[in-house]
């Protein structure tokens, strides 16, 4: 398990050093640093400082050696916007962005697995066909758009929910959340909502898929003959197999979902650090930029780590045959 | 003392794309407490599904579409899930044909067993532990406590099949249905199994089905035979009698196709033709296209027919009593 | 491949032909194609069948802004069914017009990005070792990061424009194919007679490309249909987001964002039209792409 651990550590480096190089070859190779990292309006002065402090005159490797150092102590630049560290700026915004996300995930989890069970028990029923058509929906429609009709509906049509904002937040475990003021709930009931959507449809189709796999295996018809009940059978024998794939998705997509939730904190004007990414490219805020990029690259890579070793733990088979490897 | 088990004009039928498939058509037998019934044929016989009914487990799009299965008095058909699922496991438990998939991949043996023990009885986690446990031991699987904290994987196949046949022991049943259990087993592995059951019934006076396509398998080990073709019974009765002087021309076409010793050197005779499709059966005796004693009075479907001693034979031409012709 | 099909026996189009015969045995799928088949008609023909140009300046009319669906224009007498936008401009004409540029986007991208993946696939699996393990390295991290995330990235350091969408478009998607036809073709890399085609001494290029890319067609199929429903959407997504195609040669999802600020104001069909077309676009795809999954995939075959 260890050298599986170490191993697999290894390569989550491997994947950061590589993104870090592409950024840097984008940003200082292909591009001209001066441009993309310092602001347009410095005066001469301003511009020589800088150059200085990123080693701008030294050879490339040199640079990207400080490069590297600045990031590892998470300096990633300045924004020119704000004037003030980009890192920081970003860090303000991660608390909603990381709620949004998390809600979202729970909603299509905890909606998803239950409806693709019973669409995959039931694949011919009325209600199975049902929940594929609505899957194949949730597929389809661009996120963008999905959350467009949710604020036409019940924002502008109904005025159930309000159309964007965070609304009121409160502290909890020293971070400012919207879930638990009621001002702040209905904020977030229509954003998690549409950042759920895809992934509910993705997780539906899954877990229909592995049941109906799943619930033809002779261990399952072994169950029965035991005398299990159906219940049993379903939460247990079924569940714990299909869960498998299932995490391995869900682990991957919570990546996917602080990215999708780019496009949701655009449409819902949530003050997340999606909208800030798109504020900051609307505004060539380079250096926001380049920060917003190795903060979520860090963050995807920790959570594919994280499912691996989860997937590692689910699996008995994967955890015998990783650790004899 | 009345019957175990009887069955009488059993249909289980599959209704797919292409039409119905009768994959039990009529099927009628009675087995007695502590008998052991060897129901044997080719693959697509409709055999398996056969037990599969027993237990109310034949998957859609397959149903029961008619007869009785009455069990130690109570209707099995017209009693439901709610009256199978306390038989299964409990007093009418399955042996499956291939121990690499009857075992969940990602449970431990221990709770495998224990949630078979607790499905029907509610006693502590300890004591069903204790008796997961002398399961094991009873069918012959060293360092018990060891086994019951692994997983599947980490058994070989007979291991798992031990395994199995442990979890059909926990509630010491009156019937085993066991689908060709050793099937997928190596040859030794077999040989071993096959005794172990054996014993394992006579000790505790448990019936057993033994499902199997290789007659050398059951003749040594079943009380009586019953031979399936199409969905049906086409010969049943006491083994010996059976294998001694087969009476329809397809089981004697079966016992001919076995290698005998005393054969040595001789061509192995076969049954021409191929096993029908169930969507596709021929009008009347349904074996009458591979038949050689087939004419026009096979265009009719014959019945089963009891003939006196014991056993019975749904043909019109049955070969002669004590009549032995070998193959060329 | 043409010469395949003519040194080819007859027969040869028969599993061709049993795949269209169970493709249209699903109403839904064959309606999807219908769908698509004329959604890509109107795209084609815009410039012949739309009421008005909307980029051309001249043919609007300030007056006729923000009208609504069945309005007529107060200037050319011009009925306007799905209504205008803020200049003036004829919704219909916008949404074909649009849709030609996001299909144009689509496809294209699609075409590059299948060409690319299947050089690299292929490359990869006949050649094995260090170089298909290091092809797949790159593959697999590429393929650990969001689509949205690396577009997005790539655009705001490139800029807008419908040939920096096609290059996004086609850096996130080539590895979904290099990855679908490298595993096809590693299937059949191993079989025996590709080795005794090399004893045959021919050449790689030919083993390539005449024995293993063909088994790898399929499966394509399948990956292609759902990546160009992608495709679509990540493509008005971008857009939507402003990183996308520029204002002059507005796709969908510009359009769709466009309206987007009117949205809240009542003036719901500059958004709501532009939005339907994209989704019955990508539905339509979606649904055809279903059920070429069922009938092409081996294993759901009896």
């Amino acid at each position: 398990m260890l050298v599986y651990l170490v191993r697999r550590l290894g390569q989550s480096l491997l994947a950061i050093v590589a993104m870090a190089v592409l950024v840097f070859a984008g940003v200082y190779a292909i591009g001209n640093p001066v441009d993309v990292l310092i602001n347009p309006e410095a005066t001469q002065a301003e511009i020589a400082a800088t150059m200085q402090r990123l080693g701008l005159d030294r050879p490339l490797y040199e640079q990207f050696g400080i490069f590297v150092m600045n990031a590892l102590q998470g300096d990633l630049g300045t924004s020119f916007v704000y004037g003030r560290p980009a890192l920081a700026i970003i860090m303000e915004r991660l608390p909603a962005t990381m709620e949004l996300a998390l809600v979202a995930l729970f909603l299509s989890v905890a909606i998803g697995i239950p409806l693709g069970v019973w669409a995959g028990l039931r694949p011919d029923s009325i209600a199975g066909r049902t929940i594929m058509g609505g899957s194949i929906l949730g597929f389809s429609l661009p996120n963008f758009w999905q959350g467009m009709l949710l604020i036409l509906v019940f924002a502008v049509l109904l005025g159930w929910l309000p159309a964007g904002g965070r609304g009121e937040t409160t502290e909890f475990l020293g971070l400012q959340v919207s879930f638990l003021t009621w001002d702040g709930l209905t904020h977030l009931i229509l954003p998690a909502i549409n950042l759920a959507l895809f992934k509910m449809s993705l997780i539906i189709r899954l877990a229909r898929a592995n049941t109906r796999e799943v619930s033809l295996q002779d261990y399952v018809k072994f169950a029965r003959a035991k005398g299990l009940s159906g219940r049993r059978v379903v939460m247990v024998h079924i569940l714990k197999n299909i869960m498998i794939p299932v995490v391995t998705i869900i682990g991957l997509e919570l990546g996917s979902m602080v990215a999708f939730a780019i496009v949701t904190e655009t449409v819902f004007a949530w003050p997340g650090m999606g909208k800030l990414l798109i504020d900051s490219i609307n505004l060539l805020d380079r250096p926001v930029i380049v920060a917003y990029l190795m903060l979520t690259v860090l963050i995807i890579v920790s959570i594919n780590l994280l499912v691996d070793v989860i997937y590692s733990l689910l699996d008995p088979r994967i955890r015998l045959s990783e650790m004899k490897g | 003392m009345s019957k175990l088990l009887e069955i009488n004009d059993l249909q289980t039928h599959f209704h797919t794309r292409d039409g119905v498939a009768k994959a039990v058509d009529g099927v009628t037998f009675s087995l007695d407490r502590g008998e052991i019934l060897g129901l044997v044929g080719e693959s697509g016989s409709g055999k398996s599904v056969t037990g599969f009914s027993i237990l109310g487990l034949v998957d859609p799009p397959g149903r029961i579409a008619g007869g009785r299965i009455v069990f130690d008095g109570d209707d099995l058909v017209a009693g439901g899930e709610p009256m199978l699922r306390g038989l299964r496991g409990k007093r009418i438990a399955m042996i499956f044909q291939d121990p690499m998939m009857t075992l969940n991949p990602v449970l431990r043996i221990d709770t495998q067993m224990v949630e078979t023990v607790l499905a029907h009885e509610r006693v502590p986690r300890s004591e069903a532990l204790a008796r997961a446990r002398a399961a094991l031991v009873q069918v012959g699987i060293s360092a018990p406590d060891e086994r019951l904290r692994s997983y599947p994987h980490q058994f070989s196949g007979g291991m798992r099949q031990r395994v199995a046949i442990a979890i059909a022991l926990l509630h010491k049943p009156d019937l085993i249905i066991a689908d060709e259990p050793t099937t997928a087993l190596d040859v030794t592995i077999q040989a071993q199994i096959l005794s172990e059951v054996q014993s394992l019934c006579a000790q505790s006076g448990t019936a057993l089905i033994w499902i199997t396509h290789d007659l050398a398998v059951v003749s040594g080990l079943a009380d009586r035979l019953a031979v399936m073709y199409a969905g049906r019974i086409i010969e049943e009765g006491p083994t010996a009698s059976v294998i001694a002087n087969p009476r329809h021309p397809y089981t004697r076409g079966l016992i001919d196709s076995v290698p005998k010793g005393k054969q040595h050197g001789r061509m192995l005779s076969q049954i021409k033709g191929m096993t029908p499709s169930l969507l596709h059966l021929p009008e009347g005796c349904k074996f009458a296209p591979r038949c050689p004693r087939a004419d026009a009075a096979c265009r009719s479907e014959p019945a089963l027919t009891p003939t006196g001693d014991d056993r019975s034979i749904r043909c019109h031409h049955p070969h002669e009593d004590a009549e032995r012709v070998h193959a060329p | 491949m043409s010469q395949t099909t003519a040194n080819a026996p007859v027969r040869v189009d028969s599993p061709a032909r049993r795949i269209l015969r169970q493709f249209m045995e699903d109403p839904v799928a064959v309606i999807g194609l219908i769908l698509f088949v004329a959604i890509a008609a109107l795209a084609i023909a815009a410039p012949w069948i739309a009421p008005q140009n909307p980029y051309d300046l001249t043919q609007l009319d300030i007056m006729d802004s923000a009208l609504p669906p069945g309005e007529v224009s107060f200037g050319s007498g011009q009925t306007y069914w799905l209504g205008t936008d803020r200049q003036g401009r004829d919704m219909l004409s916008g949404i074909l017009y649009g849709l030609r540029i996001s299909l144009l986007v689509a496809s294209v991208s699609l075409g590059l990005a299948i060409t690319i993946g299947t050089i690299v696939g292929v490359t990869a699996a006949y050649f094995g070792g260090r170089l298909d393990s290091f092809i797949m390295r790159i593959v697999d991290l590429q393929l650990s990061f969001p689509a949205i995330l690396i577009a997005l990235i790539l655009l705001a350091l490139l800029g807008r424009g419908v040939d920096k969408v096609i290059l996004a478009l086609v850096i996130v998607q080539w590895a979904y194919y290099a990855r679908t036809v490298r595993s096809s073709a590693i299937v059949e890399r191993r079989k025996d007679y590709i080795d005794a085609a090399r004893c045959l001494a021919l050449s790689d290029r030919r083993i390539m490309f005449r024995h293993l890319l063909p088994n790898c067609v399929p499966p394509l199929i399948v990956v292609a249909t759902v990546q160009i429903a992608q495709a679509i959407a990540l493509e008005a997504t971008l857009s939507f987001l402003g990183v996308g195609v520029p204002i002059t040669e507005p796709s969908l999802g510009l359009l769709i964002a466009n309206g987007y600020d009117y949205l809240l104001s009542g003036s719901y069909w500059i958004s709501l039209f532009p939005g339907i077309a994209l989704v019955v676009t990508i539905v339509a795809i979606n649904l055809v792409g279903d059920r070429l999954r069922d009938v092409l995939n081996p294993r759901l075959q009896k």
